[in-house]
């Protein structure tokens, strides 16, 4: 494949980022991880509070 | 194992004859929100609901025999909470006219919770995920029936209430002291959560799509307030309430 200047210029290169490393506690992770009953209920197979009592 | 719009869940418990069981929500029967259909079909799914946290309680029994002994007691006395629980429904359900088997019921809970193959990350799925979830939900009902003057039934959903935060609460004990002893154990919840996530994503409807009922799935009210109070006495913190709102 030839190295023209056209394929150069359409290659564009982003910007070189330092590499970081983020420490997560276990109890960070859990949290990460939750899920909220909304969540949960899209799945469409709980029955809805609002039914029970109208 | 039975493998379901892509998904691997657990193969479904036994039912008698009363029941006609389906395998996805399409074809649950809700109705129109205010008919009298819609106040047996709630119930009737409750009361299934109650019946899978028995047998999921009763499951975990079976599949870790070499638990710690406090935690399967936890579980034998949740089986008998939850058996409680399926029997007061019947009675409401009843009350209205209703009766078990009378609309098509889905075994999600059980399928989702009992393909998890690790203790720890079932507790985290069932017990410290869809059943806390059912704690915003019950507070919900609860007040929903006091509302309509329905104070025994309002009673009930408090009663079945207070029994799920211990649920709850056993789970939270049990993951918090175990995630110190065994690091693992935080990277097989995470693992589990992404299957309910993806097992979730699966089994969303369209949303144009409607149920066996005849009624747009969209239109039904799938939100809940998070039940702050009760899931504190859980053993959530405030850092994992901020987390969920």
């Amino acid at each position: 494949m030839q190295n023209t200047k056209e394929s150069q210029e359409t290659q564009v290169i982003p910007q070189y980022e330092t590499p970081t490393i983020k420490v997560l506690s276990d109890d960070e992770v859990l949290r990460a991880f939750q899920m909220t009953a909304s969540q949960i209920g899209a799945a469409a197979t709980w029955w809805s509070a609002s039914c029970s009592a109208c | 194992m039975k493998q379901i719009l892509g998904v691997s869940l657990r193969n479904d418990p036994a039912r008698d004859a009363r029941f006609t069981v389906v395998q996805l929500p399409q074809d649950l029967h809700e109705y129109a929100p205010g008919t009298d259909a819609w106040r047996r079909e709630s119930l009737h799914r409750h009361y299934h609901t109650e019946v899978q946290s028995l047998e999921i309680a009763a499951q975990s029994l079976a599949d870790f025999p070499d638990a710690p002994w406090e935690l399967r007691m936890h579980h034998a006395r949740q089986c008998w909470d939850e058996a409680r629980h399926a029997q007061l429904i019947e009675r409401e359900l009843v009350a209205q006219g209703g009766h078990p088997g009378e609309f098509p019921v889905i075994n999600y809970d059980y399928g989702v919770a009992c393909a998890v193959p690790t203790l720890g990350a079932r507790l985290a799925v069932q017990n410290r995920t869809v059943e806390a979830g059912e704690m915003d939900l019950l507070q919900q009902l609860r007040e929903a029936w006091k509302s309509s003057g329905e104070h025994e039934t309002a009673a009930v959903m408090d009663g079945i209430l207070a029994d799920e935060i211990q649920h709850v609460r056993f789970a939270n004990d049990f993951i918090k002291e175990e995630m110190k002893r065994n690091p693992r154990l935080v990277m097989q919840i995470a693992a589990a959560m992404n299957y309910v996530r993806a097992v979730t994503d699966a089994f969303t409807p369209p949303p144009d799509a409607e149920n066996a009922g005849g009624v747009r799935i969209a239109d039904l009210d799938r939100t809940f307030a998070l039940n702050t109070q009760d899931r504190r006495l859980a053993g959530f913190g405030d850092d994992d309430l901020a987390a969920l709102r």
